[in-house]
Parts: C-alpha cells; sequence; structure tokens
C-alpha cells in the first residue's frame, strides 16, 4: 500500500516538475537595455534604436552599451555587465567603447551559437564606418540589423515570394551560411587564399613528380657483383692515451646538487571561477 | 684465324652478313639474338660466330671475294681489340654518332640539328663489356608515355608522333669501376681501461684483418653530351653484362668516349667505402676493441670500358633555344626525363583545386585583413624560398658544376671554358624574377605598422600581396621550365650557333 502511494506520488512529483520547467521556460521574457553611459544616442535616436532592439528579443536579451571609462578589454568589461544581470540565459551586448574606440559584439547562451566571434567579427566590419563618422545610432541600428539576421537564419523571400538569387545568397548557399549578412571581404580573401593555395599545391605536385630519380649507394651496389671475405681479425695493444678528468668534476655522483622534491608553493587561481561561456568580436573605428 | 664480323667498309658493306643468306644481321632485343633482316634466321652471338668460322674454314681459299663476305679484308682489318664503324659529326655541337649497318644518321640527338657530316671510318678500342639491348624501341616508347601520361602539364610537343621518331638506341660509353682489395688492412680501436686519480687510460688497439674484397661495376658514362644528371638516374644492372662483341651493336647506334676513365673513381670509392664499413662492423672483433667505424682504404682500381645500352631523345624547346632530353634505360626500362610544365595546363588544374579550396575555406574560415596578410607574407616567402632553389639548380645545370665528366672534357677540347653566366647577371637575373614577391612582402608589413583603423588599407594591401604571389607563379614555372631544360650544346662548342 505503501509502495503504491509512494510510486503515485513521484509520478505526480515527476510531472508537476516538469511542467514547472516548461512553465519556466515559456515564462523567460527578454529585455532591451540602453546603457548610454557615453551618451552618444539622443533622446529621439534611443527611442528609435529601443523599436529597432525589440525584435531581438524574440531570441534574447539586447543590450546597446557605451562607455568612456574602460580599462578591460571589451570582452570583459561586456561580460562583467551581461553576466551579472542574466547568468547564462541567451542574449547580445552591442558595446561601444570610447576610450578604446572599440565596438564590440558579445553574446551568450543560444545567441553565442548563432554569432560566433567570427561572425560578430564580420558585423562589425561591416559597421564600424558609421562609427568612424560618429553615427551611433547608425552603427548600432545595423548591427542589430545583422545580429537579427544571422539570429533568424534563414534566406528572405522575396515580395513575389520567389528565392532571391543574388551573387551574395548564392556565396552563402555554397559556403553553407544561409544568413545573408554582407561578406565581401571574407570572399574576395578567401578566394584569393584559396588562389594561391591552389597554385602553391600544385606547383609544389609539380617539383616532386618532374624530379629526377638518384638512385641511393645501396641501389648501386645492388647492381654490382660483391666480394667480402673479412678473415683473421685480431688485434693488439698498440699503446695508451689518458685523458684528464678530476674525480670532483666527473659526474658519477649524481646524488648531490639541487636535487629534492619540489616543497614551493603550490600555486593555484584562487580568483573568483569566473563564468567562461560568451563571446564576440569587435573592431577599431 | 680472328673471327671477324664486320664486312668490308671499302666495299661499301660494313654490316654482318647472315650466313645463310649474307642478309644484312641486326641484334633483336627480345630474342637476344642477331637476326637477319632477310630470311629471319636468328643466331646467338657464338652461334654466329660458330656458323662463320665453319663457313670460311669451309670455303675455297682462293675464292678472296666470296671470303670477304663474312669478314674484313686485311688492308681495313680490324684487330681483336678494336671495332669500326661509320661516324657522324654534328656540324653544330660536335656530337659524334656510330653506326654498323646502312643507316645514315640524319639528326643529332643532342642538339637536333640536321646538320650531320658522314665522317671517317672510326675504330674504337673495344671495350670490354657491354649490357645488350633488353627493351625494344615499342617498349621503350611505351615507358616514355606512361612517364609523360602520368605527368598531366607536359606541353603537347612532347608527346606528338614526330616526337616520338626521333628515340633513338644508342649505346653510350661507360666507365666500370672495378674496386678491389685483397691482403690485410689496419684499423684503430680504442677503448677504456682504468681510471687512475685523476686520470682515465684508454688503451689503443691495432686491428689487423685479412681481406677479399671486390666491388664489380661502379659505372659513370663517359659521354661529355650524356649529362650525368641523366646517367646516374638510370642505373644498370651490371651482373647482366656480358663481354663486349661488336654484334650487339648491329642495328644501333655508339656514342664516342670523351672523358676520362679515371675520372669517377673518387664516386666510386664514396660509393663503396660506407658499404665496406657497413660489412666490416659485423665482425664483432671491431666493436670489441673499439673501432666504430672499420674502413677500407686504397681500394686498388682496376677500370674497364663498357657499352651500355640507351635510347635517347632529345627535343628542341618551343622557342627552339634549349633541348629537352629524354633517356630510357635500354635495359631495364627506366626513364629519365625533363618534364617541362605547360603554363596553360599547369593554370587550369590549380584553378580547379582553389576552388575546391575556396568552397571548403567558406565553410569555417572568415579571416581579419591582418591574418590574410600574414598568409600572404608566409606565401610569399615559401615562393622566394623555392625560386631562389631553383635558381640555384639552373646555375649549377648551365653550367655543369656538378657534372665531372663535362669538367674532364672540357679542359682537353674546345669547349667553352668562360662562365656561361656570368655572377653579376645571374644575380640581376634572379631579382628580375623575384621583385614581385619582395614586394608582396613588404607591402603588408609597411601597412601593419600604419596603424590605421580602415580595414580597407590592410586589406587593400593583402590582396596586391596575394596578387602578386600569384603573378610569381608564372615566373616559378618559367624557373622550372629552365631546370627542365638544357642550353644548345652547340653554345659550349666555339663557333656554335643555334641553327637546326
Amino acid at each position: 500500500m505503501n509502495k503504491k502511494l509512494f510510486f503515485v506520488l513521484f509520478i505526480i512529483f515527476t510531472i508537476s516538475l516538469t511542467s514547472l520547467a516548461i512553465a519556466n521556460e515559456e515564462e523567460v521574457s527578454y529585455e532591451v537595455i540602453i546603457q548610454d553611459d557615453a551618451d552618444l544616442l539622443t533622446d529621439s535616436e534611443e527611442a528609435k534604436l529601443k523599436e529597432d532592439m525589440i525584435p531581438l528579443t524574440e531570441y534574447g536579451n539586447i543590450v546597446f552599451l557605451s562607455t568612456n571609462n574602460n580599462s578591460q578589454n571589451q570582452h570583459d568589461y561586456a561580460h562583467d555587465y551581461y553576466y551579472p544581470k542574466y547568468g547564462e540565459q541567451s542574449g547580445s551586448v552591442f558595446l561601444v567603447d570610447m576610450e578604446n574606440r572599440y565596438i564590440y559584439i558579445y553574446s551568450d547562451g543560444k545567441n553565442l551559437e548563432k554569432i560566433p566571434s567570427s561572425k560578430a567579427d564580420i558585423i562589425t566590419d561591416n559597421v564600424y564606418r558609421y562609427a568612424s563618422n560618429g553615427n551611433w545610432y547608425g552603427c548600432a541600428s545595423h548591427a542589430y540589423e545583422q545580429i537579427y539576421k544571422l539570429l533568424g537564419g534563414s534566406i528572405k523571400k522575396s515580395s513575389s515570394g520567389n528565392n532571391n538569387y543574388s551573387l551574395s545568397s548564392i556565396l552563402g548557399f555554397l559556403s553553407g551560411d544561409a544568413s545573408e549578412i554582407p561578406m565581401p571581404m571574407k570572399y574576395i580573401s578567401n578566394a584569393l587564399i584559396a588562389l594561391v593555395l591552389g597554385f602553391l599545391t600544385t606547383f609544389i605536385y609539380v617539383l616532386k613528380h618532374s624530379k629526377l630519380k638518384m638512385p641511393t649507394s645501396e641501389e648501386i651496389l645492388n647492381n654490382c657483383n660483391i666480394k667480402f671475405q673479412v678473415q683473421n681479425t685480431s688485434a693488439e695493444l698498440a699503446g695508451e692515451r689518458r685523458v684528464y678528468s678530476p674525480v670532483s668534476e666527473s659526474s658519477g655522483y649524481s646524488g648531490h646538487g639541487s636535487g629534492g622534491h619540489s616543497a614551493g608553493h603550490s600555486s593555484h587561481s584562487a580568483g573568483h571561477s569566473s563564468h567562461s561561456s560568451g563571446g564576440g568580436g569587435g573592431h577599431r573605428f | 684465324m680472328d673471327i671477324i664480323l664486320f664486312n668490308n667498309y671499302e666495299n661499301g658493306d660494313d654490316m654482318i652478313k647472315c650466313p645463310n643468306c649474307t642478309g644484312e644481321m641486326k641484334y633483336d632485343p627480345e630474342l637476344q639474338k642477331v637476326k637477319c633482316e632477310f630470311c629471319a634466321t636468328a643466331f646467338t652471338i657464338e652461334e654466329l660466330k660458330e656458323k662463320i668460322k665453319n663457313k670460311i674454314v669451309a670455303s675455297d681459299v682462293e675464292d678472296v671475294d666470296n671470303l670477304n663476305e663474312y669478314s674484313f679484308d686485311n688492308s681495313t682489318a680490324t684487330t681483336a681489340e678494336t671495332y669500326e664503324g661509320k661516324s657522324y659529326k654534328c656540324t653544330q655541337c660536335g656530337a659524334t654518332l656510330m653506326t654498323f649497318d646502312d643507316t645514315a644518321v640524319t639528326f643529332c640527338s643532342y642538339c637536333g640539328s640536321q646538320a650531320m657530316l658522314e665522317d671517317k671510318l672510326l675504330k674504337q678500342t673495344n671495350p670490354d663489356y657491354v649490357i645488350p639491348f633488353k627493351k625494344t624501341r615499342e617498349e621503350c616508347i611505351e615507358a616514355y608515355k606512361r612517364k609523360i601520361n602520368s605527368f598531366k602539364f607536359v606541353p603537347k610537343y612532347m608527346k606528338e608522333d614526330v616526337t616520338l621518331e626521333k628515340f633513338r638506341g644508342i649505346y653510350m660509353p661507360y666507365c666500370i669501376n672495378n674496386l678491389k682489395k685483397k691482403g690485410q688492412i689496419r684499423n684503430e680501436g680504442e677503448k677504456y681501461s682504468h681510471r687512475r686519480g685523476d686520470y682515465i687510460y684508454y688503451n689503443k688497439y691495432a686491428i689487423k684483418s685479412d681481406v677479399d674484397v671486390a666491388y664489380e661495376g661502379i659505372s659513370f658514362d663517359l659521354s661529355s653530351k650524356f649529362y650525368d644528371c641523366y646517367s646516374m638516374s638510370i642505373p644498370y644492372n651490371f651482373k647482366e653484362a656480358v663481354k663486349f662483341d661488336p654484334a650487339y651493336l648491329t642495328g644501333y647506334y655508339a656514342d664516342t668516349l670523351d672523358v676520362e676513365k679515371h675520372v669517377y673513381q673518387d664516386v666510386a670509392k664514396e660509393i663503396a667505402t660506407p658499404d665496406a664499413t657497413k660489412r666490416l662492423r659485423k665482425d664483432n672483433m671491431f666493436r670489441k676493441y673499439g673501432c666504430n667505424l672499420p674502413t677500407i682504404s686504397n681500394f686498388d682500381n682496376d677500370f674497364k670500358i663498357g657499352m651500355f645500352p640507351t635510347y635517347f631523345l632529345g627535343v628542341r624547346s618551343k622557342d627552339n633555344q634549349s633541348m629537352h632530353y629524354a633517356i630510357v634505360n635500354g635495359q631495364t626500362g627506366e626513364v629519365a626525363m625533363d618534364l617541362p610544365i605547360d603554363f596553360k595546363k599547369y593554370i587550369l588544374v590549380s584553378l580547379i583545386v582553389g576552388l575546391i579550396i575556396f568552397l571548403v575555406l567558406n565553410r569555417f574560415l572568415i579571416l581579419k585583413p591582418e591574418y590574410v596578410s600574414i598568409f600572404s607574407v608566409v606565401t610569399a616567402f615559401i615562393c622566394l624560398r623555392i625560386s631562389s632553389g631553383q635558381f640555384k639548380k639552373i646555375a649549377i645545370k648551365t653550367e655543369h658544376t656538378d657534372d665531372k665528366g663535362i669538367a674532364n672534357a672540357k679542359k682537353k677540347s674546345t669547349l667553352k671554358q668562360d662562365s656561361f653566366i656570368k655572377e653579376k647577371k645571374k644575380k640581376k637575373g634572379n631579382f628580375k624574377y623575384t621583385y614581385k614577391l619582395w614586394i608582396a612582402i613588404l607591402l603588408p608589413i609597411i601597412a601593419y605598422f600604419t596603424h590605421f583603423a580602415e580595414d580597407m588599407v590592410y586589406y587593400g594591401a593583402a590582396f596586391i600581396s596575394l596578387a602578386l604571389v600569384l603573378w610569381s607563379f608564372k615566373d616559378l614555372v618559367k624557373e622550372h621550365n629552365l631546370l627542365a631544360s638544357n642550353k644548345l650544346p652547340q653554345l659550349e662548342k666555339r663557333g656554335g650557333d643555334l641553327s637546326e
């Protein structure tokens, strides 16, 4: 009887826990934060940017961060802002570091899977010119637009419903990258690198295969008649040689010297075990 | 009575006659016999000798005309130590080829010139050995085709039938080094004995052995026209050499020797000595008495001369300025040949490889501009390294500094003594080919030190650098083709010109 009751209670407990977890997951709502400490945006720009950022909350928290005062690297600065607030929740931070004149995109959680460092680099490559011109709103807005494309991850259909066969979409398809972030430099540099590697590997192949092969001494001698008889080998003492080698300098006693166990302090990284996830990429401007 | 195989040259008949029908006889590599071109009877060399001997004995001694069909006229008779044939001399490069039948030499295998002059009857000292042809001309051409088909970049003119027709079976003169040592050799050994105070004592030993050692058949070619880089790469199996008989030469050409036979004796010793050491070390006595590298020094060298079979092909390059050689070993079928590159084929293959790499790279590689620059600098360095390596080899090949035979022939002949390429010219020529690579290295470095925020500066420098690296491959191919060709032999002969 007790066993049955225990089993029923266990089932109820498990089901309620599972539904609670599902409910929790459903309940997670992502935020938009604009923390413009460097005062780069006007009020109207902030409002417009917030509107631009809202669609991204479908995928995670979305933060605009600017600072005039940063002694850390950009990754740590963005991480130290994001992690205490949201932990490992999905989200992205667009950071404008005015002190180091650097823009940086930090992502965490599921967003990080879609926007790894290499992709973050591409986005900042594409928008850094706005930052160079002081167009902070344009810079952030375009960055969010491209982040959104990456998070959405599907090729947009044209208004007629047909696929858009642009060069970038074809290249994107060939490279297995369905997003439509413009990456002209990636394609040009990869094309040139591939060409150089193609020419180089072909040339090395040519060099290797066009060489005249010289036979080894062994191969030459295999083609000869060889007779080799050695008999009556004998040795006789022909003299003596002495070498000065003081005993004190000899290496016969290896016991002394600077042996011993390593009793020094075993240092361990006692610093706070920081959360190691999160990543991103950036660009000077 | 000596059996003389070549008939009376004065009568315009310098061939071996069939004992049955007096038809022309030629050596057949497939049968390994001398075969009559007319009645198809085949004889081994011994059988032929026996037949002719019997014929002579059986014939009427007074019937001199009849006798002459099988032997030399006494007035031009060779002794047992010499053989003779018609010689043809190239008016351009000075090469001499001998024939032993009615075949006329219409072109020179070494320089491609068609200005061959029939020279006098040439008498040569009998070599000691001959390795008879084992591969037929058809087998040789097959081996050549296999080689060029395995290398897809060869220009079309190397494959044409007209080119293949120029393959010639030529017996090349070789020096056979027979290194011998019989008697007592002495080596020294040293072994730890004991320590006394601050001194360590070693005992020295004199190690004596009775040896009977012989390395027979380490061979090197003795024709300066037959460059060492080719002859060395098609080694012959001396174990199959037989005693020389002029009958083996019938149906083929023969080159004449112009290099002294002692020239390669040091090389022969360098080959034999490490082997001797290796074999001596098997005797534990040497190790026991502290002799780790026992040697046999002062080999006696008994030089012999041999005629070794090659199929030789010389093809003029498209610009008519150089020669590509292909040599097939007539005994083993091994091929040593120059493999120039057709630039168009090279580009096509490179583009296909590049496209595949591009598709693979796009899957995972997104490089920052500075890394693209680093890549271009690294590849430019690799290309520079390849280029300077090729230039060194070109200089060696052009000057033949690694060819002992040519150095020896130069000493005693009209071959130009002066350097073909002056050092200054060489350096200038080198820079002409490599300046693009230097720019490709410097450009990204300069861009890096400017510290521009603008990506386009780095990308621009990296892209120009990569483009220059790509352009330099044209020069690398040119250098390779220089390396895969030989200057016309007449350029080394006073009075020689470039005409065909």
